[in-house]
């Protein structure tokens, strides 16, 4: 697994990139894209119609992948415009951050003390894996010693990040020698930010829960932009292998166990009067539903 | 297989919430439809399916329904073939492309085969459609022509409602849409409260009319050279309106009645809204089938749809205020192509103030209104503030999702942000449902698939083709 340094623009996907401040990995993400927000129409912003923790899981999972067609698509694609690939991992980070803040904007009762309970073993987790990595000097154990320990919300969010980062660091040394994952990672930074900006709500009070969203859905325009020039490249590149989805999978196949996101308020649905004998459900990765027979995409991509 | 023939409800398709969960049938409860539909969406985004589809329903539940037809496809509601490609073969027009001495079969077989496929998928089979067909009655009306019944739109002016009997003040509203008409056609002012010709015009009809005579303007001309009045108002008639003006108006009417062109507008069918609004009655044996009247105008230039409809939508006006009221849906009027009929303030076509009142009064009476446009910045506020049901498909431009969404969610804030990129982002047949008695919201909305077989406008000859070919 290799990461960019977010903001870095294109970056070899061999080379791992460490981070120098791996608590901001996404909040300096979504940061460094902010200026690019105004500049959005209103009219173009797209609606957030898919889970975004799960898309940006997904795109961080696929960034490698994707980036070792960089130089096919600048020979081959010369029109193409290389800044939606070299910016798809800040994106997607900056999406992963203003998803965070919008939720803990928008929950009044954002759960503290259960996100602390959750992230305090989630640290011991890491902890415990670390140690043993650097027990077997895999890794410099050394930097253990600056953990800030349990004690203190921020502590325990700044220390998962910090054991985050000395995992991504190791992680072309450690992969397959430790049994975390890289999702979870991406997990547990998120758990972090969301502890932290829990925290920093709770003091400061009230926070504009429209400002989160409106960010989060610019953000998220400017991500799924970003990624479908992406995959149209990578089609076109990848036309006669069909391995597409392999390579930069749609991000709008399978939602139909996702889970129910803020932006959509309507009551659980009840039981579905379409019989499992029709074809129901939108199913973008099933067969294309022809116009007019029940199922398909209402919108098109 | 989703059940078709359940009785609870117009099954329009299918609908899912904005986060796409697993759809479910939607059947709408016909009340709802009282408090008037708008649909809106552009070119190629599903519209007139939709209307028809809503048409289809309203009839299987009994409820009448009157369509005014502007651009000439709702007359498809003739077609509903069973699934037999020998069915449709007379329907089907090949194209440039489709060549070969069995071109018209082959395209006939492909397009049967499309279509049992699609109303199967939506648990509509032959029985459903033999149901369909054996339990509606669709009638196709064109005025001036002959290709559907023809239609007498003068009635109220020139032949004798009983309604003079019983409800003189209705009759007394459609005897002035009628005599607006007639002025509007001699190209002199049509307001029946500003001109005097309209007025003289009118006093001498409701005289005979009272009296158990006809009024046909043959039978006027005289009694306007000369009226049987001694004054009108508080004036002399000479004073109030001369005999040279007089003159000039019988001159104007006699011209006109000697045109050929004004003659087959007073011939054919009654302008009777309650006649087109009761069961048909086909055999004694038989049950009572559920009319659909479509007025085609398709045939007519602009001038002539806005006085026609004028005159229709006035008589339609006039009967609804004739009827108890009613929290059920009592009929249907279906509007499709509403453009240039109900413009925003100032303009004011013939159709505009009984469309108007329709939309504003028609509720309580049970009477539901349905209007389609791809143009909504065209569309009159009042109307669509009194919506009750929206159908939003594809809106391509800033302007028409602003005005729309201004007259449902207010064109400020997130959700009409959010809105604003659903619609410019819907497939085609999809659209986004806002049923404000529903505790839902906004919903996705798929329309099922029509049972009329949609092959597009008919000419004049082929609708004459279809009601010769209906049992």
């Amino acid at each position: 697994m290799t990461m960019s340094t977010p903001g870095s623009g294109a970056a070899s996907p061999e080379a791992p990139a460490p981070n120098s401040i791996p608590q901001l990995r996404f909040t300096q993400s979504l940061d460094e894209v902010r200026p690019e927000l105004p500049s959005l129409l209103k009219d173009d912003l797209l609606q957030p119609n898919l889970d975004p923790q799960a898309a940006v899981t997904t795109v961080l999972g696929c960034v490698p992948k994707i980036l070792v067609y960089r130089g096919q698509v600048l020979e081959e694609l010369p029109r193409f415009e290389i800044r939606h690939l070299d910016r798809l991992e800040t994106y997607a980070l900056a999406l992963g951050s203003a998803d965070a803040h919008y939720h803990a904007a928008s929950t009044p009762s954002e759960p503290v003390q259960e996100l602390a309970e959750q992230l305090i073993k989630i640290r011991d987790l890491l902890l415990s894996d670390i140690t043993a990595l650097a027990n077997r000097n895999m890794l410099n154990g050394d930097r253990l010693k600056g953990l800030n320990g349990t004690q203190g919300y921020r502590n325990v969010a700044f220390d998962v990040l910090a054991l985050c980062a000395m995992l991504r660091e190791n992680w072309t040394t450690v992969a397959g020698k430790t049994g975390v994952q890289v999702a979870e990672l991406d997990s547990a930074e998120q758990h972090a930010d969301r502890l932290v900006t829990a925290v920093g709500r709770r003091e400061q009070g009230q926070t504009a829960v429209t400002e989160a969203a409106d960010t989060r859905q610019r953000v998220f325009t400017l991500f799924i932009r970003s990624y479908e020039e992406v995959r149209r490249a990578i089609t076109y590149l990848r036309w006669h292998e069909d391995d597409v989805d392999r390579i930069a999978p749609s991000l709008y196949a399978n939602r139909g166990s996702r889970r129910k996101t803020d932006i959509e308020p309507e009551p659980a649905a009840p039981s579905p009067a379409v019989s499992p004998a029709t074809p129901a459900a939108p199913a973008p990765a099933a067969p294309p539903v022809a116009p007019g027979l029940p199922g398909g995409n209402p919108l098109i991509d | 297989m989703v059940d078709a023939s359940a009785d609870d409800g117009l099954f329009l398709g299918a609908t899912s919430a904005l986060n796409q969960s697993a759809p479910e049938v939607h059947r709408l409860p016909a009340h709802h439809m009282t408090t008037h539909t708008v649909i809106v969406g552009m070119t190629g985004s599903g519209k007139s399916g939709l209307v028809t589809v809503l048409i289809e329903e309203a009839a299987r539940s009994s409820v009448p329904v009157v369509v005014i037809d502007v651009k000439g496809d709702l007359t498809n509601l003739l077609l509903t073939p069973d699934f037999a490609p020998s069915s449709i073969v007379p329907w089907v027009e090949p194209g440039p492309r489709d060549k070969g001495p069995n071109a018209r079969e082959e395209l006939a077989a492909k397009l049967a085969e499309e279509r049992r496929v699609g109303l199967t998928a939506w648990g509509i089979r032959e029985a459903e459609l033999a149901a369909y067909r054996a339990g509606t009655h669709v009638r196709v009306l064109t005025p001036g022509t002959e290709a559907g019944e023809t239609l007498h739109v003068l009635s109220s002016l020139e032949r004798r409602s009983s309604r003079w009997d019983t409800d003189a003040d209705g009759a007394r509203s459609a005897l002035s849409a009628g005599v607006s008409l007639v002025m509007r056609l001699l190209g002199r002012d049509p307001d029946p409260a500003r001109s005097r010709e309209h007025v003289l015009l009118s006093l001498l009809a409701e005289r005979r009319l009272k009296s158990g005579q006809t009024a046909d303007i043959g039978a006027l001309l005289p009694e306007i050279a000369e009226p049987p009045l001694t004054s009108i108002g508080a004036l002399d008639v000479d004073d109030f309106i001369s005999k040279r003006a007089r003159k000039d108006l019988a001159a104007a009417l006699n011209a006109l009645l000697a045109s050929p062109s004004f003659a087959s507008w007073r011939q054919g069918a009654t302008l009777d809204v309650g006649e087109w609004m009761s069961p048909v009655i086909t055999s004694p044996e038989r049950p009572a089938k559920t009319p659909i009247t479509i007025v085609s105008v398709a045939h007519l230039d602009d001038d002539e749809r806005e006085l026609v409809l004028g005159v229709v939508l006035e008589e339609i006006l006039t009967w609804v205020r004739g009827l108890p009221g009613s929290q059920q849906l009592r009929a249907l009027i279906v509007f499709d192509e509403v453009y240039g009929f109900l413009p925003p303030h100032p303009a004011s076509p013939p159709t505009k103030r009984p469309l108007v009142a329709l939309m504003k009064q028609a509720r309580a009476f049970g009477v539901g209104v349905v209007i389609a446009t791809q143009n909504p910045m065209d569309l009159d506020y009042r109307s669509l503030s009194n919506a009750g049901l929206w159908c939003l498909g594809r809106l391509q431009t800033d302007a028409d999702r602003a005005r729309v969404l201004d007259g449902l969610v207010g064109n400020a804030g997130e959700e009409a942000a959010q809105m604003s990129g659903l619609l410019k982002r819907l497939a085609p047949r999809w659209f986004l449902m806002r049923d404000v008695r529903s505790k839902k919201g906004t919903v996705f909305l798929q329309p099922r698939w029509a049972m009329s077989f949609m092959r597009g406008p008919m000419t004049r000859a082929e609708i004459k083709r279809a009601r010769e070919s209906q049992p």
